[in-house]
């Protein structure tokens, strides 16, 4: 008994220094009068080191296959050619308990390659690129007897502070990081090893992890002078861990499961002091069978497998925040009243997101959750890089429960489900930074690259679903809505395969932010234009779309985030826009939507549409009223997207706007029928200048509507009413009832109870919008038969306000 | 009057209906019963409630031509187009008005039964959009001219107005719009 309760102690105390071996690479400095301070008198054990490592090569092996970092180095963080120093000063407590405290100079940790194979000490072939971490760190570590399991285990008692930080990733030479990283960190961890049915592992209990972070800049070595901007978070977490040996794949490997809960969480990107962010986090997420192998994947590539069972999570974001200084951020989570601005946080409301990510079949096709970490990235980008072969399962129904995944967004009280949310796909993820250059015939650009390379999968919802935002809203009738959003480019459905990159360097439009150069094809789409949960709608079938940016800044604003695009161009090509099913509805033909544009731009605000009257022109409520109109005040949140496009004269087959609807006709021998609207171009009302273009606001709110009765009779909820009767809400079975205008007009107040809709707003205005020409082409004519020799739509303002409710 | 510029509306609401319906789609307006209802609960679609206005308060563009809709300027959006190369153009100047409505449905439907036995032999998926019973129209107004440019600010500009068009109140529009692709592909 003596015997396993000291091998446990073995076991757990080995584990222990490997876990906090980072504090352990532990040079000795000189203590500082501070550290000193907390021992002075106390007798122990002083350690001044001055370290420096060069390690060949480090490897963890796993059933014959290994995973190795090499080139692996400890120095100083100045010179690589000086000793880290750090200074360990170790007490024996009066309960009895191990401290160590400890002080560490700015070190540098490295290593110049990740690679895989099975032989030790020598693998060869591409690698993963490699890391390096900066660091000084000043803390304390106590080490005590006890676990949270049993006497056996142990508890450490960890605070320290982290400056001069740095954290990057190095691929062909070229560096992306986060620079200038403070934080501070403070931890109990319990550590025993438990027995289960499944045999012994190691339990391991974190009940406060709490700490502080800030990124004082995101760096690329094309220019470090450019900075993407900042970084802050502050969290208190909980996990609780169980790991076990052995994983998926042959006899050795790791096996994980964890229980984790956010107490809270608050992060924000800043730029320029101006910020973006997620306050007020909290929720759980938990982890089943998540295990780690090197393993070979279905092409026999060697890699790092990360597979799990089932990943849940469930969390809430109070605020999302857009376009706000620290200083009122702070203000906001110290509870203090706000200083320099409104009185309350420029935010579009809150966020609640529920997933499962678990096995499904999906059109009879099986997928699972499992990522093979490989080295080689791009294949031109030159030898270091990474790659990932990805197959992810984001499941709508696990076991018994419906509606698995969804996201909730709440603006002003009232709440709108994303339900049924469901993806899948499989395909490789490649990741190197780069620079502008033209390597093996691709085009390379500065910041890190996330390519695609046969990127399969896809995406759905079963519709929205629109209530208060408490247990009442899972039970609302499925509605759609998401139709009043395909100008932001959002589908309710969408399968894709994707080729192409997305790269992001740093410096915005106008100092910190980010730069996105992209060139992203997809193929094989079948996008939804709108759909129900049964998947029958409206399709863009065989797409091909072809998309290409350069030079797009994403800054964040007094007004929210702004994202600017130098230039861009696509060409939408969709075989077939089906009806009903998307494999063999018919056909309205076929359609190709070419876009040139120079400029354009999209700043998302927070704040919806404030205060509008709906049928009516009016700035306030009685003016509203006294011309027939509704007015709604619709609260201070919600979301407002402004879009300006600029469209560009052609200079190129593809480089120009048209758009071309192609039919066959009603026979098999028709031959393709076109007709093309080409040219489209903005200018200012003067055909020269292109400043103004094509501008959309489109603001987002949930909020009460006027639902009138269609017809005599009982609904498909069997409530009875009359044709022209209002819908209202009440505690009934059906929670509404249908009332009288005479009623209506009797009892004013009850336009309170009137439904929640999805509301959305949208003013499009443009100063003049030209075609060039719009021409009939037939395969068997010489030439195009041209319908019109110009077009031209001047001074246009449109604005429509549409709230979307479920049919009855 | 009034029933006068209902009956010029619903013509050109007939005119868009048969050109939105021209050689690949087909459209038809049947009144829905509650058998038909029926089908539709907790099926995706949906209802829209809500309104349209078109310069309301007059469009972007401030010159010799175009202002707000306070002064003697023309504040309504304006449509040019070319019929002849190097020929003059028609215009449908100075569109501005509104419209709003309760109850217009969008929805995918499967007619696969009903309608007096021809839903069987149909057999397939239609667009259907439920037409809201009433369509309050707002001072919605057009007029048709003739222009020697595009632009009334390019050079040599000279305009004729033909005639106005205003249509003000209620216009009832009851029964379903189907549409759907008659193509082979």
């Amino acid at each position: 008994m003596m015997d396993m309760l000291m091998s446990k102690k073995t076991l757990v105390l080995g584990l222990c220094c490997s876990l906090l071996s980072p504090s352990l690479f532990a040079e000795l400095t000189q203590l500082n009068d501070e550290v000193m301070s907390g021992v002075s008198g106390q007798s122990g054990i002083t350690l001044d080191v001055a370290l420096k490592a060069d390690i060949g090569e480090i490897a963890y092996f796993d059933d014959g296959a290994g995973i190795a970092i090499q080139g692996v180095r400890i120095s100083s963080a100045s010179n690589s050619a000086d000793s880290s120093k750090q200074l360990y000063v170790l007490d024996i407590e009066n309960d009895g308990s191990l401290n160590i405290a400890y002080d560490i100079a700015p070190t540098r940790f490295e290593f110049s390659d990740i690679r895989l194979g099975t032989q030790s000490g020598s693998m060869v072939g591409p690698s993963g690129g490699g890391f390096f971490w900066d660091y000084s760190l000043v803390g304390n570590l106590n080490i005590k007897d006890g676990g949270a399991v049993g006497a056996s285990g142990y508890t450490f008692e960890s605070n320290y502070v982290m400056a001069d930080g740095a954290f990057g990733y190095s691929t062909q030479g070229n560096s992306f990081w986060f620079d200038d990283i403070d934080s501070s960190t403070s931890t109990v961890m319990t550590l025993d090893v438990g027995t289960d049915v499944d045999g012994q592992y190691l339990d391991i209990r974190l009940p406060n992890y709490v700490g502080e972070y800030t990124v004082g800049a995101i760096r690329h070595s094309s220019n470090p002078a450019f900075s993407g901007g900042s970084l802050w978070g502050r969290y208190d977490l909980t996990s609780n861990i169980q790991l076990r040996g052995g994983g998926r794949v042959g006899v050795t490997g790791i096996t994980i499961d964890a229980q984790n809960t956010i107490n809270s969480y608050d992060f924000a990107w800043g730029d320029d002091d101006r910020w973006v962010g997620a306050l007020g986090v909290t929720g759980n997420y938990n982890v089943e069978n998540l295990t780690l192998d090197v393993a070979t994947d279905d092409d026999g590539d060697l890699g790092l497998a990360i597979a799990w069972d089932k990943v849940d999570a469930s969390f809430h974001i109070d605020e999302l925040v857009l376009g706000e200084t620290k200083a009122r951020i702070d203000e906001y989570l110290a509870g203090s009243s706000l200083t320099g601005g409104a009185s309350t946080l420029k935010s579009i409301g809150s966020v609640d997101v529920e997933f499962i990510f678990a096995d499904q079949n999906v059109d009879g096709v099986d997928y699972t959750n499992i990522f093979y970490v490989q080295a080689g990235g791009h294949e031109d980008a030159g030898e270091q890089g990474l790659r990932i072969n990805a197959q992810w399962s984001l499941a709508d129904q696990y076991g018994s429960e419906t509606n698995a995944s969804n996201i909730t967004y709440t603006d002003d009280g009232n709440a709108v489900m994303l339900s049924g949310l469901q993806s899948w796909g499989k395909g490789d993820l490649t990741l190197n930074v780069t620079k502008a250059e033209t390597l093996n015939g691709t085009e390379f650009f500065d910041g890190i690259r996330i390519g695609f390379e046969g990127f399969t999968g896809g995406y759905k919802i079963d519709g929205l679903q629109v209530g208060a935002n408490d247990a009442e809203l899972r039970n609302q009738d499925i509605q759609g809505g998401s139709e009043l959003l395909l100008a932001l480019g959002v589908f309710p459905s969408y399968d894709f395969t994707v080729d192409g990159h997305l790269t992001i360097g740093t410096g915005g439009m106008t100092g910190e932010g980010l730069t996105i150069n992209s060139d992203i094809h997809i193929t094989n789409g079948r996008a939804a234009l709108m759909a129900d949960e049964n998947g029958n709608g409206i399709w863009a079938t065989g797409l091909d779309y072809d998309i290409h940016k350069r030079n797009m800044t994403i800054d964040v604003t007094d007004d929210g985030l702004a994202i600017v695009e130098g230039e861009s161009w696509s060409v939408m090509d969709i075989s077939g826009l089906r009806l009903g099913s998307k494999i063999d509805g018919n056909s309205f033909g076929r359609f190709v939507v070419k876009s040139y544009e120079t400029g354009s731009s999209m700043v998302i605000k927070a704040g919806g549409s404030g205060d509008i009257c709906v049928g009516g022109n009016a700035s306030d409520e009685s003016g509203c009223g006294a011309v027939g109109g509704i007015w709604e005040q619709r609260g201070d949140e919600g979301i407002t997207v402004s879009l300006k496009n600029i469209l560009a004269e052609a200079v190129s087959e593809t480089k120009r706007n048209s758009f071309t609807w192609e039919s066959t006709g009603g026979s098999s021998a028709s031959r393709p029928m076109q007709i093309v609207f080409d040219n489209i171009t903005t200018n200012d009302g003067d055909g020269i200048t292109n400043t103004y273009g094509l501008q959309n606001d489109i603001a987002i709110d949930v909020y009460q509507t006027k639902v009138v009765k269609k017809t005599d009779g009982a609904d498909s909820n069997g409530v009875v009413g009359n044709k022209g009767d209002e819908k209202i809400t009440d505690s009934s079975a059906a929670g509404y009832r249908y009332v009288s205008k005479a009623d209506m007009d009797a009892t004013p107040s009850l336009t309170s109870d009137r439904p929640l809709g999805f509301a959305v707003n949208a003013n499009t205005r443009f100063k003049e919008l030209s075609f060039g020409s719009v021409q009939m082409v037939h395969p068997d004519a010489a030439q195009p038969s041209t319908l019109i020799y110009g077009m031209s739509l001047q001074n246009v303002n449109i604005t429509s306000n549409l709230t979307a409710t479920p049919i009855q | 009057m009034l029933k006068n510029k209902i009956e010029r509306l619903a013509f050109s609401v007939l005119s868009m209906t048969l050109l939105f319906s021209s050689s690949v789609a087909f459209a038809e307006l049947a009144s829905i019963d509650d058998e038909d209802l029926s089908v539709i609960s907790g099926q995706a679609g949906v209802y829209l409630s809500g309104e349209i206005s078109i310069n309301e308060n007059g469009g972007p563009i401030q010159n010799a031509y175009f202002g707000d809709c306070t002064d003697n300027k023309k504040c309504g959006a304006r449509l040019a187009f070319q019929p002849k190369e190097n020929g003059g153009w028609f215009v449908l100047d100075d569109f501005k008005g509104g419209f709003s409505f309760q109850g217009l449905t969008l929805r995918v439907r499967d007619i696969s039964s009903g309608f007096g036995g021809d839903g069987s032999n149909f057999n397939r998926e239609v667009l259907e959009v439920g037409l809201p019973d009433q369509i309050k129209v707002d001072k919605l107004q057009f007029t048709y001219a003739a222009s020697s440019t595009a632009r009334p600010t390019d050079a040599g500009f000279q305009q004729t107005d033909f005639y106005t068009v205003e249509i003000d109140g209620n216009i009832t529009l009851q029964g379903n719009l189907l549409v759907f692709p008659t193509g082979n592909n």
